[in-house]
């Protein structure tokens, strides 16, 4: 087969391979498989497709008040009728159905083009595990103002406790089984060195502290004191620009999970979540509730919004709903700060995740994915960073943090909900 | 039978998302989704959410072909104003300024791309999108991927403009 093009390299991406028929979704599938060129060029799409997802997002209206529902009826019923009768009395069961909530968009002032995301992928890991940090580079940014953090290392003891109460084994995935292909392999070191490679790193970040450096520190300062296993790091060397592209191109290549479009609904915030809830049921995640629905002809909602204070991690109001599901949403949510939008995704074919969406300081978002793993060797081929980690995955929920910068990937690590909420409080004041 | 008042809740925001980026005007866009929901409560639709959006897309176009435009209040000056900080007012200046420079880059597209990437982010899928373009379906990956692009290359060229004049 020849090389995919960008069309169809686009429609992995969106999750809508399969609706290109003849066995065409087959055939991108194989390639992408056995072509590492193509990989690349996938991951350079992906991130250009982010790019373009965030440049959209600048362009939002500042809220959605929704009407009730009952005065759009009342409208229709006004108009001449063009209904059946038989028709008709299915309007007024609609009516009394009514929906009386409004939804409000309130996206905070300074909605900057640059972005922080941090995103977690769930992944069970084994309560003593080590947790691996791979920091790299940032992408150089069209907006010069924006520091690009040169490269990290950060390390963090196990913080895998959290996750004691894995959920039952997620379901076979059908998660696209490309793989990373790491052309050249990163210096692993034992734990041993850690700090020294730190501090080294971290000199390396100059002259002002990047974000993702204060990130990594946010994250080291809040590791367990006594951490009982040795911590592989992984360290990337300094970036040349040349190399900048296959450095990416390997980070990047733990998303590798095929996606699929949302098919996600919406949920509405029904109660301010208690601090450290994030991690307590993030790893016990209910199968039921909002469960991933077939078709995105009727699921597909990408607009949870809550009212949230701007810029201002202390000002986030979550308004109620009475949505019993939404529970399990909220339990993710990190206290304090404005929530933009939660919505269950199906993250790859087969494999359910939530996303959670909530501002930072003004410019940058928070994004956790919570994702339900699919076994070993389905994470393996989900997940090419692990073989650079070498640490096995567990089955059922779990979290891996990935940290996005401007579509690079920054770290990836399993968070406690103290260590999220520092890392938010890092990045909001460096952001400020 | 479709539960209105769910899909309401549902594809309301993403229909004035859509609206917002066609009429570039928040409170005309609502005006529009909820003209888009009447017509659909009437002809109760088997599929709501490509009949909302192609309501949406031909309200929009309508309003477009409409020489007298409807002037309304700077988004700057809408609601909650008495609370409002310094800091954010600043900020609906850059949100305001962002914007025009993504409506500048998003009309810098062929009017078939846009419509695709505004469709796409409706939330509707590659058929969907096929249906209501007239593309073939294989052909909306590549329209999405050219239309992505130039937002991007775009975008970020106004935000290198700006940079240059300081």
């Amino acid at each position: 087969m020849q090389h995919v093009d960008e069309g169809d390299l686009h429609a992995w991406l969106d999750g809508a391979l399969d609706q290109l028929g003849d066995g065409r979704a087959a055939q991108v599938r194989e390639h992408l498989r056995t072509c590492a060129a193509c990989r690349e060029a996938l991951v350079a799409e992906e991130t250009m497709r982010a790019r373009a997802d965030q440049v959209l997002a600048l362009a939002v209206p500042k809220s959605i008040d929704a009407p009730p529902f009952e005065t759009l009826v009342a409208r229709a019923r006004a108009l001449q009728p063009t209904v059946a009768p038989a028709q008709r009395s299915r309007l007024s069961r609609v009516t009394r159905m009514g929906w009386a909530a409004s939804v409000v968009i309130a996206l905070g002032a300074g909605w900057m083009a640059r972005t922080l995301e941090l995103g977690s992928e769930l992944a069970d890991r084994v309560a003593s595990a080590p947790v691996s940090e791979v920091v790299q580079p940032a992408a150089p940014s069209a907006d010069p103002t924006v520091a690009a953090p040169s490269d990290a290392v950060v390390a963090a003891g196990p913080r895998s406790a959290e996750m004691a109460g894995a959920g039952p084994a997620g379901p076979t995935s059908a998660a696209q089984p490309v793989r990373q292909n790491v052309a050249t392999p990163p210096v692993v070191a034992s734990g041993a060195g850690q700090s020294v490679q730190r501090r080294a790193a971290e000199e390396a970040v100059a002259p002002e502290k990047s974000v993702v450096a204060q990130l990594a520190s946010a994250l080291e300062r809040n590791a367990p004191p006594a951490a009982p296993a040795p911590v592989p790091v992984v360290k990337e060397p300094a970036p040349a620009p040349q190399v900048a592209t296959e450095q990416r191109t390997t980070a990047t290549s733990a998303n590798l999970a095929e996606p699929a479009r949302t098919t996600g609904r919406t949920v509405l915030v029904s109660r301010r979540p208690r601090a450290g809830e994030i991690a307590a049921s993030s790893a016990v995640p209910r199968s039921s509730g909002l469960g991933i629905q077939g078709g995105r002809d009727t699921t597909s909602v990408p607009g949870l919004f809550a009212r949230g204070g701007v810029g201002s991690a202390g000002a986030s109001r979550v308004e109620v709903s009475t949505d019993a599901d939404i529970d399990e949403a909220v339990d993710l949510i990190v206290p304090d700060l404005p929530v933009l939008r939660v919505e269950w995704t199906e993250v790859s074919p087969g494999r359910p995740g939530l996303r959670v969406l909530q501002r930072l300081a003004p410019g940058d978002t928070l994004e956790v994915r919570f994702v339900r793993s699919g076994g070993a060797a389905a994470d393996a081929a989900a997940d090419p960073l692990a073989a650079v980690v070498g640490v096995p995955l567990r089955a059922g929920w779990s979290q891996v943090v990935r940290v996005h910068r401007d579509g690079w990937l920054v770290a990836r690590a399993p968070l406690k909900v103290e260590e999220l909420e520092a890392l938010v409080n890092s990045a909001g004041r460096r952001s400020r | 039978m479709n539960d209105w008042s769910s899909i309401y809740r549902s594809v309301f925001p993403d229909l004035v998302r859509f609206l917002h980026r066609k009429v570039w005007d928040e409170e005309r866009a609502r005006d529009l989704a909820q003209e888009a929901f009447v017509r659909a409560l009437r002809e109760e639709p088997d599929k709501p959410r490509p009949f909302l959006f192609a309501v949406a897309a031909n309200l929009a176009r309508d309003e477009a072909r409409s020489a007298i435009r409807r002037k309304r209040h700077l988004v700057l000056l809408q609601g909650g104003m008495d609370e409002a900080s310094t800091a954010d007012l600043e900020g609906e200046m850059d949100r305001t300024e962002t914007a025009a420079r993504v409506r500048a880059a998003l009309e810098s597209l062929s009017e078939r791309d846009r419509e695709v990437l505004l469709l796409w982010d409706g939330g509707m899928s590659y058929g969907e999108i096929a249906a209501e373009t007239g593309l073939a379906a294989g052909a909306v990956g590549t329209t999405l991927a050219r239309a992505r692009k130039r937002l991007v290359d775009m975008y970020e060229q106004g935000v290198r403009d700006h940079a240059a004049r300081g």
